[in-house]
């Protein structure tokens, strides 16, 4: 696996983590975030979907400008039901601040990848442990291979 | 032997080494001709393995693929049927795509192990020619085929119930293999075909229930679908006869081999074969060429052997390499039951019925319908949430936690009814990394494979209903082309040079030690996993051949 060399801001890492664990919140089992889900989507944009890091930046611009114009506050330090609203409101295209990337190309994506991290292969970087695997009952097989 | 210093002349050259190319080699090794296995996938490294990344598999391929072609070499045009035309890597979508790498999909597929039925090969005779398409009988029958059938089953390993199918065919003898053991979903859904009379039994499929040939039982992990199998008791070309080829001593494997071109003289006689190992060009003469590189690939290397002689490609002297090209459309039925019904028992495939694969009213032909095989969390979250449910938040969540486990699919494959305008040809701008002309892949199935696909899975939904399932829903099939690891129908085989491509043994018309031993040859595909026809119909050419030599 290359080394990653693209990262995000402070900020936008942590609107990506707050967002990814409304997408797949904690509840007995951890949040996709938890998980892992911002290393499994920091290591797709820096392999195979580094021809989506624009549609990251300016879609997690996004989420905080619609976050500010809304609250006034940033994103992560929303409640999970505003977060959640804010998001709602997104997913439905309904949004106040100027999106530099259409709202429906990335909000889509993001989920897509979200649940990616956390049902997929533990070895893909999100899905820690395998805690979605146990929590539905998937029987992972062991082995070397 | 494998080797990358390929000899400069040998009796047959074999270019593929996925379930046709591995018998063809086998049997003509096996019979005292010296062969060249030529594989383009795998590289230098047959046994490497191919990982357990469940988002870069050949069952679902987000990412990149796990078991070939390599990503960055081998592009493709894909015509989608807006008319867009997109070049296309091998996991993307309309690249149409199947393993190449050694045993080709036979080292990551399911391995369902189904004969046609007789009335499959005769599809034209039996329910007429639709408006549009190229349907047509097939030049030999199922008797012609039974003795190669009962082959592939004893020499490859299949695990199935003899006599348990009552739509069959007639079997000369039973399968070698025990079949897969009963499961919860098994009980299940025995429950609801009784209600609705339906003669069901056992998929059979290509597995070691226990052991066989030397190999161990499968271990019943439940990753069949798009990986080679851990316990190597998934019966492959490559487990079984590639490894008796090569036990000859007369046949030599070269893997990462692309081939360039069949040379052929002023007669038509292919005389020697040009290929690529990495970006060296080789040269090997030969006294006949067997093309066994799937359907599109096949097609593909033919255009590409044009000369003054056959300007249009080999063996297309009536414009009709590449055309037909078919696989299959899948239907069926998702349904959520009170309990859960999950065992984790590899390879979950465990009850079929083929009441539903002809005589069907109204329409033409029909398919199999079995439940599925066990699905990675992540494909039954991107294809087995019902429609509605949310993709997010907690909702989503708890529905994946809860219905995981209780959620039974019914799938099965259309009888493709082929049209001749989904084709292969090749483009006329792209070329790949030695500059050969990549295959342009066009067209969809008739509308009439539609009209059975939905016929299908109203049937599919019945089947749950009747098993006690709830919340049950499926959806309509689109018009588009499937036609990546089950590719089938590109030279089609015939009598009549006008309307085919190869004779009713795989000779190209025209060349008479030319030859397509794969499922190019398939005049139409069944409503069944075409495996093992393709595997049958390898070892009926290649006997022919070896005899003819």
């Amino acid at each position: 696996m290359a080394s990653v060399t693209f990262t995000l801001s402070d900020l936008r890492l942590s609107t990506l983590r707050a967002a990814a664990n409304r997408i797949i919140p904690a509840d007995d089992y951890p949040g996709a975030a938890d998980a892992g889900a911002v290393e499994f989507i920091l290591r797709l944009l820096n392999t195979d979907l580094a021809g989506e890091q624009l549609t990251y930046v300016h879609g997690l611009a996004g989420i905080e400008a619609e976050s500010q114009a809304a609250h006034g506050q940033s994103f992560a330090s929303l409640t999970a039901p505003q977060q959640d609203a804010l998001l709602g409101n997104i997913e439905a295209d309904r949004v106040q601040a100027d999106w530099i990337i259409a709202p429906l190309a990335f909000f889509p994506m993001l989920v897509e990848h979200v649940l990616e991290s956390f049902y997929a292969d533990p070895q893909n970087g999100g899905n820690r442990d395998g805690v979605s695997w146990k929590m539905i009952g998937f029987r992972a097989e062991g082995g070397t291979w | 032997m494998v080797n990358d210093r390929p000899p400069s002349d040998c009796d047959v050259i074999v270019i593929g080494a996925g379930a046709a190319g591995g018998i063809v080699a086998a049997v003509l090794a096996e019979a005292g001709k010296s062969v060249l296995l030529l594989e383009r996938g795998g590289k230098n490294d047959p046994t490497a393995t191919t990982g357990r990344d469940h988002l870069r598999n050949q069952r679902l391929s987000a990412y990149g693929v796990n078991a070939g072609p390599d990503v960055a070499d081998h592009p493709r045009v894909a015509v989608l049927s807006d008319g867009r035309s997109l070049l296309v890597r091998p996991h993307e979508v309309g690249y149409q795509n199947n393993a190449a790498c050694l045993g080709g999909g036979t080292r990551v597929y399911g391995g369902m192990a189904w004969r046609f039925m007789p009335q499959d090969f005769r599809m034209a005779s039996s329910y007429g020619v639709p408006d549009g398409s190229s349907l047509a009988d097939w030049p030999i029958a199922y008797e012609d085929l039974e003795p190669f059938y009962q082959r592939a089953e004893w020499e490859i390993g299949v695990a199935g119930e003899s006599g348990a199918d009552r739509f069959a065919g007639p079997r000369k003898k039973p399968y070698p293999l025990p079949p897969v053991a009963s499961s919860p979903q098994r009980v299940v859904l025995e429950r609801g075909a009784k209600a609705l009379g339906l003669n069901t039994f056992p998929a059979p499929m290509l597995i070691n229930t226990i052991a066989y040939n030397g190999r161990p039982a499968c271990g019943k992990c439940g990753m069949c679908v798009g990986f080679a199998c851990p316990t190597d008791g998934k019966n492959g070309t490559q487990n079984t006869m590639i490894p008796r080829a090569l036990a000859t001593g007369r046949c030599t494997l070269v893997t990462g081999a692309m081939a360039q071109k069949i040379h052929t003289d002023p007669q038509g006689r292919a005389t020697f074969v040009s290929f690529f190992i990495g970006d060296q060009l080789h040269t090997c003469a030969a006294r006949a060429v067997v093309c066994s590189a799937g359907a599109i690939e096949s097609a593909r290397l033919l255009f590409n052997s044009a000369t003054d002689r056959n300007p249009h490609g080999l063996g297309n002297d009536f414009d009709q390499v590449g055309r037909n090209l078919q696989g299959h459309v899948y239907t069926g039925a998702l349904g959520v039951m009170a309990d859960p019904v999950y065992d984790g028992v590899g390879p979950g495939v465990v009850i079929a019925t083929t009441q539903f694969n002809h005589h069907n009213p109204g329409i033409v032909g029909g398919g199999l319908l079995a439940n599925d095989f066990i699905k990675l969390p992540i494909i039954f979250v991107k294809w087995a949430m019902p429609p509605g449910q949310r993709r997010w938040g907690l909702s989503a969540k708890q529905y994946i936690r809860e219905n995981y486990r209780r959620t039974i699919h019914l799938a099965g494959p259309i009888h493709d009814i082929p049209s001749p305008e989904a084709r292969v040809t090749v483009d006329a701008f792209v070329r790949d990394r030695w500059q050969i002309p990549v295959a342009r892949v066009s067209g969809t199935t008739h509308p009439e494979s539609i009209r059975a696909a939905d016929f299908l899975r109203r049937k599919a939904e019945q089947w749950l209903f009747a098993s006690g399932a709830k919340n049950i829903w499926s959806y309509p099939p689109r018009l588009t082309l499937s036609a990546g690891q089950h590719q089938a129908g590109t030279c089609r085989m015939g009598i009549d040079p006008r309307s085919s491509v190869t004779d009713p043994w795989g000779r190209v018309h025209g060349h008479e030690n030319l030859f397509v031993m794969d499922a190019s040859v398939h005049v139409t595909n069944g409503g069944f996993n075409p495996v093992l026809t393709i595997m049958a119909l390898a070892f009926r050419s290649a006997s022919r051949l070896a005899e003819s030599m």
